[in-house]
């Protein structure tokens, strides 16, 4: 009797189970699929892949095999909702190696098979989190926005400070000192106006003017002790085209570099960062952090802005910094020449490792996020060289980007998906310097991002979760004193 | 002793009649129901573009992926029940039914739980007062329909719990409901104490103490106390009913009577509005003159409406919302599409849910005009989820990819036609103007706009 209940127990199971279906015809083609995961490189220990089956079938199975476990899944209206305890086991057996991924669809009573892709599973972990902004990408004035962190290697998303609990001001530049969720810095914008600097459970919050040289601080980069943080600061305004596949012109008419030193409250620069005949913006210090990289346009005094817009191009260059003498180089470097590319360089990143540096390159001025033609390039410090990051690059905007602490993972953000709203891929990027196919940030739903208006904005990876107190910034920011910074 | 006797007879038929009236189901039923019936008549007379311009605000997609957030989230319930309510106000005499509704369900639940907790008192009048805070509330933009969806279900919980025949059976509806009403709205600890205040009163002896205190209760006490409720009541209703008639003719109605007009291209019902000629603003006259140049008539018939100048053409934007859809439909009559585009989508970012189907529309249009298709199928996949626009947005689905069916199509052709003729970075509104009717000059309604402005400007 026991048998026989056994029996059928395990007759049910089986009969309830997905089996791997027989193919009555192979289809010659890859299957499409949205997002488009068919030969990207991903972590080990990211969040299931789930998409979905763009072509029209009755039934859709999906058979998916690494080293010696696979698993198959059934598609609920098209779409393939891995289950992630499915897909931690897969990716563990799979690290190093393919996931090899075989769809079938019936159509008509027949079974067809589409063509087998690979899926790379890297050796390389990811860091675990991803914080970025939420925001429509507009052109003026805004409502909603916030700052947000994504555990990647599952679907849940945090708030890290949303501008409804400010008053509806804006938000933006959250950064991190070496992916260290612990220390963080962004500013608030209109209400609340400035500079707030998380270290652990203690928020600062500075002002942005600083004499009448500093109006505000803008794009930051963290020294690499923490100590100092390097900013540009910005007077930025935006026109709006007539006609053009660019909707906005974002240029800056004043720009300038500096640093900041966090312990003495006082700002550090130079007059080969600090120059009236120069656009110094986006710094970004080396791993090391005895290198300050920064973008460079030479303007001459018949430069009119708006007018003279598309003649605004960006040097990459660098500077030494001496942090034990709070000093800089006399020598700046160009990397990445106007003169002869032709080309205008933004947003300078140092992989950690101090080997690679990825810049954002389009023909003019300095928003990328903007410029369609805006594409990645990867600078190799050793060979002295650098190239498009083809692999990654799209026909559309590829703008900001940020290392994992590893340096083997890029994060960017694109609008290749729908031309407008930016979404944060991931590629991998190997020991020489290679990209590999990206990935788009993997959702619960897969057809997440056709619905969601709102854009990724400055993803930046975290090893692990902000935890900072949202309460406490928002305690700071509306009865907190201002910290007043000198020269 | 005579005396006393029929002094005890007349209390005893008094309460009895009491009784009878208060135990009746049928006639406060009916009562309020003639009530909304009444208040249907005065809402859709009074409030119906307080309706049109709610439904904007809200967007309901029959979709899992819009579904499943709000539905496994605690409180998202409630919106996604207030989206969907909403969305029918798009229907001519469905947001005053609905919130005749509102009314009938918030005062026939206030009317039986008053009638259990205060059974020698009947306050219809109380429970109507309550019912019509909540129509009036729910006028407000800034209120949230959630709040009526908590307000009724609490009020279900409640009568549940004091009508329930036993004790215990009381008590698991309130644990029950506190559960349910609280994931449903997210408001767990006032469904907790509200239901363990009123299932404390039902247990104990306190609903027997008011059946005693009700034997003493004397018909004159009674019609006292009564009379001097019902002349609070009526007051209050008073001042309820003149607070909607002012309101009727305020500013804010009126713009959300011409946003309304706006959005539906009711162009005959702009012109015809009284105020606008009474008391023309430059607000008023912008749209007004929009509406002449949608009719194609600007350049005739400028002079024959009121005009308040240059400001009267486009009106001086301040960031607020309407100014920028109003200015996002001036610019697509004027050809300035870019421009059109930029402030449908400030516009529409201003929400805060991002949604206002009518914006969306338009940002369907100017990236069709500006070959944008991929944003564009975004936007038409998002109201092809709703029920009111999935007809309009599926329309525009032909365009995609198919540059020769847009510059075919009478509205979008000419309008592509333009923009290629333009190029540079945007100026002011004048300038534009300008260059698109210098590249354009068989462009009517951009001509009929920079007339206006030269006669208008000169004057």
């Amino acid at each position: 009797m026991n048998k026989l209940l056994v029996f059928i127990s395990l007759f049910l199971l089986w009969s309830c189970s997905v089996q791997e279906p027989k193919a009555d015809r192979q289809i010659d083609a890859l299957p499409y699929i949205y997002p488009d995961y068919i030969g990207v490189t991903i972590p080990s220990n990211i969040a299931p892949l789930r998409f979905k089956l763009k072509t029209d079938a009755n039934e859709a199975i999906a058979v998916l095999n690494a080293d010696t476990y696979n698993f198959i899944e059934k598609a609920e209206d098209g779409k393939f909702l891995f289950d992630e305890s499915d897909w931690t086991k897969l990716l563990s057996h799979a690290k190093g190696q393919d996931i090899q991924v075989k769809i079938y669809v019936r159509q008509d009573g027949m079974w067809a098979a589409y063509k087998e892709f690979p899926i790379h599973v890297a050796k390389e972990e990811i860091d675990s989190h991803l914080a970025y902004r939420l925001i429509p990408p507009g052109y003026e004035p805004w409502y909603k926005m916030g700052i947000y962190q994504r555990d990647i290697t599952n679907f849940e998303e945090k708030a890290i400070l949303t501008n409804s609990q400010t008053d509806e001001n804006c938000m933006n530049c959250h950064s991190f000192p070496n992916q260290d969720p612990k220390k963080m810095l962004f500013h608030m914008r209109a209400v609340y106006g400035g500079t707030y600097i998380v270290d652990g459970n203690e928020v600062e919050k500075i002002d942005g003017k600083v004499a009448d040289k500093i109006a505000s601080f803008v794009y930051p980069s963290w020294h690499p002790s923490g100590e100092y943080v390097a900013f540009s600061t910005n007077k930025t305004l935006q026109a709006f085209h007539r006609n053009d596949s660019n909707r906005i012109e974002v240029y800056d008419e004043k720009s300038d570099v500096f640093v900041y030193d966090l312990k003495r409250h006082k700002v550090l620069t130079d007059s080969l960062l600090f120059s009236r005949n120069a656009f110094e913006t986006f710094p970004t210090f080396s791993p090391d952090g005895k290198s300050l990289f920064f973008c460079s346009a030479i303007v001459s005094d018949t430069i009119q802005m708006p007018r003279d817009y598309k003649s605004v191009k960006y040097n990459l260059c660098r500077i030494d910094f001496n942090p034990d003498e709070n000093s800089f180089g006399t020598v700046v470097d160009t990397i990445y020449s106007v003169k002869t590319e032709g080309r205008s360089a933004k947003f300078p990143r140092v992989s950690p490792d101090g080997k690679y540096l990825v810049f954002t390159v389009s023909d003019y001025g300095n928003f990328s996020i903007w410029h369609h033609d805006a594409d990645m390039f990867i600078y190799d410090f050793n060979k002295k060289s650098y190239k498009p990051l083809d692999e990654s690059n799209s026909n559309d905007t590829e703008s900001y980007h940020s290392w994992s602490h590893n340096s083997r993972w890029l994060v960017f953000s694109s609008r290749r998906d729908d031309g407008l709203y930016t979404r944060p891929y991931i590629t991998y990027i190997d020991e020489i310097g290679k990209s590999h196919k990206p990935f788009m940030l993997p959702q619960a739903d897969p057809d997440f991002y056709r619905y969601f208006i709102y854009s990724y904005n400055i993803p930046e990876f975290i090893q692990g979760e902000v935890k900072i107190n949202s309460d406490l910034l928002i305690n700071t920011a509306k009865n907190g004193t201002t910290k007043q910074i000198g020269f | 002793m005579r005396m006393r006797k029929n002094k005890n007879r007349d209390s005893a038929k008094f309460q009895d009649n009491r009784d009878k009236l208060g135990k009746s189901i049928l006639i406060p039923f009916l009562s309020y129901l003639i009530l909304a019936v009444l208040l249907f008549w005065f809402l859709q007379k009074y409030c119906r573009y307080d309706y049109f311009y709610d439904e904007q605000f809200r967007m309901f997609r029959y979709s899992w992926n819009y579904a499943k957030p709000l539905i496994s989230s605690i409180g998202g319930i409630s919106t996604y029940l207030a989206d969907f309510i909403t969305q029918f106000y798009y229907l001519p005499y469905v947001g005053a039914i609905i919130n005749s509704l509102f009314f009938f369900g918030s005062a026939l639940g206030v009317f039986f739980i008053a009638r259990k907790l205060m059974p020698y008192y009947i306050v219809p009048l109380f429970s109507v007062l309550f019912g019509l805070l909540v129509v009036v509330v729910e006028t407000d933009l800034n209120y949230e329909t959630e709040n009526t969806i908590c307000n009724l279900l609490f009020l279900l919980a409640l009568n549940l719990i004091l009508y329930a025949p036993k004790n215990s059976i009381s008590f698991i509806i309130w644990i029950i409901s506190s559960i349910v009403i609280g994931y449903i709205t997210g408001y767990f600890l006032l469904a907790f104490f509200i239901g363990l205040i009123v299932f404390y009163l039902s247990s104990s002896g306190f609903l027997n103490f008011i059946e005693k205190y009700r034997n003493v209760v004397t018909p004159k006490n009674f019609v006292l106390r009564q009379m001097l409720f019902c002349i609070f009541c009526m007051a209050a209703f008073w001042y309820g009913l003149n607070f909607f008639l002012e309101r009727h003719h305020n500013q804010s109605t009126r713009l959300k009577c011409l946003e309304v007009m706006r959005w539906k291209k009711d162009w005959d019902g702009i012109l015809s509005l009284p105020y606008m000629k009474v008391c023309p603003t430059t607000l008023y006259a912008a749209y007004q003159n929009l509406a002449l140049a949608n009719k194609d008539v600007l350049g005739e018939k400028l002079e024959s409406y009121p005009q308040m100048g240059v400001e009267g053409l486009w009106y001086d934007n301040h960031g607020m919302q309407y100014e920028l859809l109003l200015l996002s439909d001036i610019y697509f009559a004027q050809g300035n599409v870019a421009n059109s585009q930029m402030m449908a989508f400030n516009g529409f970012s201003y929400s805060g849910k991002t949604v206002l189907p009518t914006a969306m529309l338009r940002l369907v249009e100017t990236n069709i005009i500006n070959g944008n298709y991929k944003v564009a199928e975004k936007y038409i996949s998002i109201l092809e989820e709703t029920l009111f626009y999935k007809k309009t947005a599926s329309e525009y689905r032909k365009f995609l990819n198919h540059p020769e069916l847009v510059e075919n199509d009478k509205v979008l052709g000419p309008l592509k036609r333009v923009t290629e003729n333009i190029d540079g970075l945007s100026s002011d509104i004048v300038s534009d103007l300008k260059l698109i009717v210098e590249s354009n000059p068989n462009y009517k309604t951009a001509k009929d706009y920079l007339d206006s402005y030269y006669k208008l400007s000169s004057e």
